[in-house]
């Protein structure tokens, strides 16, 4: 005969007893594990909300290309924008002083370029000249991702679709653009853009064409998603770190803009739901603990004075004060370990099957938290050792000659 | 001598009546000796003291050559379960275990090696309670299960075997033969105290000790008390 072999018998027996404190456990910890699973749930699918925006904001902004600006700070926007270029110039080192900064890290592809409206001298026509460098390498970062756009090789220039048709170009056919001896490296499909009118070339040459050297009028960069919604000031806040005032940024592409505006909206509205959710599962289940480890003390203690009588005559052949405490602490222990193990399931079946319901039902995989069920696993039987830890105490220190003399 | 008590007087915190006063007595080896007296003269008290159950407020309890009240609660405890058997008017058995669960019952307080199931088995087939070994006590007689309860008294082999009315709720043959089991254990070197209403019980043991307000009144047999 041992303990273990005592306390089972005696659940058989009074199974009532072992029931009523059974189902409050479940209770308790089916309503935690459900309200836990659903907050779960509702985090998994603002996550994956956010994450479908991400995806579609990437989508988009690769698409647009550049979608930020740099323009000298005394450069009218007005201007800019009438002619998609500036006319007042910047030092090329700002945007070797940029690559070499470490606190820039909202942006990236940074691109230099000196763009013009010049009269193509051979040709007798107007033209957009651009002269490109290619994109500028981080020093402080791996540069793992493949440049946006190639540079210009010297000797070389890349023109739009309208121009080559015009003019009759060909790629491989050789031109002089005032002066200077050109190859058509590449012919650029039409866009429906000013770029169908643009000629592209090496920056050095462009800049000797033009006799503006080491200047550029246009840093061209592409905004990286991890910029909150006030990403354009978070832009300027780095980039002022490093130029200070000698340079303004204008960021394109509003349907970026309007994706990033939706994420942070999501994201925010998910955050106050799983908040809600909190706030009444934490109210209810402190009142569950509350009302369940009660529920478990009263029952214990009720146990406890029915066996009064058993407890005497255990005391009077020698069962020690600790094997009576072990004998309702181990009741305690497999009603908390038996009630959490039901209470589980029961209550993550119920949240699973709410959450199959729901718009956007999760599949199983993901609400199950290996953790929360081993927390549960645990956490249960601590509360119903503790609810029934006076009882015992009560059951072991009982005299046995007062009981034994109540005959 | 198995059991010695020394001037041990005890008065219930609740009752100004001392339930015993001043009582020295002592139990060879082999010893049989019934305690009488009317009700409230202290009999109860008497094996309640002597089995390490309730603390006098004064004077001394030798078991074994054991202070019993020397030990601490947990110490006491594991020495009644191996030197002291207990019997009660009650039976007290355990309702939810079955009869021979109910007497290894008595090993739950046995530190080193607990008896074997088989010396339970053993017992309750003396006790002529072989075929009920799988029975809950709800479903014996009241005679079988006080012969339970002597099992369960003697699984540990004890040297002192304190029975309160064991008899009391028995008919002549089941208390005859409670009585012969009393016998028997004294004959086997045991000592036996046995507290009684009962003349016919009574003269069973070898020494009658007839208790009044706590004190003993008279002794019927060569007296082994001490003064």
């Amino acid at each position: 005969m041992n303990v273990l072999r005592l306390v089972c018998r005696e659940i058989w027996h009074r199974k009532l007893n072992f029931l009523v404190s059974l189902l409050a456990i479940i209770v308790l910890v089916g309503y935690a594990v459900g309200a836990l699973t659903l907050i779960r749930a509702q985090r998994e699918r603002t996550e994956q909300r956010v994450a479908a925006l991400d995806d579609e904001i990437r989508k988009i902004t690769k698409s647009l290309g550049f979608n930020i600006n740099i323009l000298p700070a005394d450069q009218n926007l007005a201007d800019f924008h009438a002619n998609d270029f500036g006319e007042k110039t910047m030092p090329f080192e700002y945007v070797q002083r940029l690559a070499e900064s470490p606190d820039i890290v909202t942006i990236n592809h940074l691109r230099p370029a000196l763009i013009r409206k010049i009269e193509w001298q051979e040709q007798q026509r107007q033209i957009v000249l651009m002269g490109v460098a290619g994109v500028i390498p981080w020093t402080h970062r791996s540069n793992p991702k493949k440049p946006m756009t190639e540079a210009v090789p010297t000797g070389t220039l890349n023109i739009g679709s309208v121009l080559a048709e015009q003019l009759q170009l060909q790629e491989g056919d050789t031109t002089q653009l005032n002066g200077l001896e050109l190859k058509v490296n590449k012919i650029y499909p039409e866009r429906g853009t000013k770029d169908d009118i643009t000629v592209w070339i090496d920056l050095q040459a462009a800049q000797n064409m033009l006799e503006l050297p080491d200047q550029i009028n246009l840093i061209q960069a592409l905004e990286c998603n991890c910029a909150s919604v006030d990403r354009l000031a978070e832009i300027e806040g780095e980039i002022s770190q490093v130029l200070g005032s000698d340079v303004q940024v204008i960021e394109l592409a509003t349907k970026a803009i309007a994706r990033a505006r939706a994420r942070v909206d999501v994201q925010a509205e998910g955050q106050i739901t799983v908040a809600r959710m909190q706030d009444r599962a934490t109210l209810l289940l402190v009142l569950l603990v509350l009302a369940s480890s009660i529920l478990v003390g009263l029952l214990a203690l009720l146990n406890v004075w029915e066996r009064q009588q058993e407890i005497g005559i255990l005391r009077a052949i020698g069962t020690s004060t600790g094997s009576i405490m072990w004998m309702f602490l181990l009741k305690a222990l497999f009603v908390g370990l038996i009630g959490a193990i039901i209470g589980y399931l029961i209550g993550f079946g119920i949240a699973v099957r709410l959450d199959e319901q729901s718009a956007n039902g999760l599949i199983v995989e993901s609400l199950f938290d290996f953790r929360m069920m081993v927390f549960a696993i645990l956490l249960a039987p601590i509360i119903t050792i503790i609810a029934s830890w006076v009882p015992a105490v009560f059951a072991s220190n009982q005299d046995p000659a007062t009981v034994l003399s109540m005959e | 001598m198995v059991a010695e008590v020394h001037g041990v007087s005890k008065t219930y915190r609740d009752h100004s009546v001392a339930a015993l006063r001043d009582v020295s007595l002592q139990l060879d080896s082999g010893q049989f000796v019934a305690v009488c007296g009317p009700s409230g003269c202290g009999k109860s008290t008497l094996l309640l003291t002597l089995g390490g159950l309730l603390r006098p407020d004064t004077g001394r309890v030798v078991v074994n050559e054991t202070d019993v009240y020397g030990l601490s609660p947990n110490e006491r405890a594991a020495f009644r379960a191996k030197w002291i058997g207990f019997v009660f008017q009650q039976f007290h058995l355990v309702p939810y275990l079955n009869v021979l669960e109910n007497v290894l019952a008595a090993e739950l307080g046995m530190r080193g090696s607990p008896p074997t199931p088989d010396r339970a088995a053993t017992l309750l087939e003396q006790f002529g309670l072989a075929d009920r070994l799988q029975h809950r006590p709800g479903q014996l007689s009241t005679g079988e299960r006080q012969r339970v309860a002597m099992a369960r008294a003697l699984l540990n082999e004890p040297c002192l075997l304190l029975a309160d009315e064991p008899t009391g709720n028995l008919d002549e043959e089941n208390a005859d033969r409670v009585l012969d089991e009393l016998s028997n254990f004294a004959d086997r070197g045991g000592a036996v105290m046995l507290v009684t209403h009962d003349p016919r019980a009574a003269s069973r043991a070898q020494q009658q000790i007839n208790l009044l307000e706590g004190q003993i009144a008279s002794d019927l047999t060569t007296a082994t008390r001490l003064e």
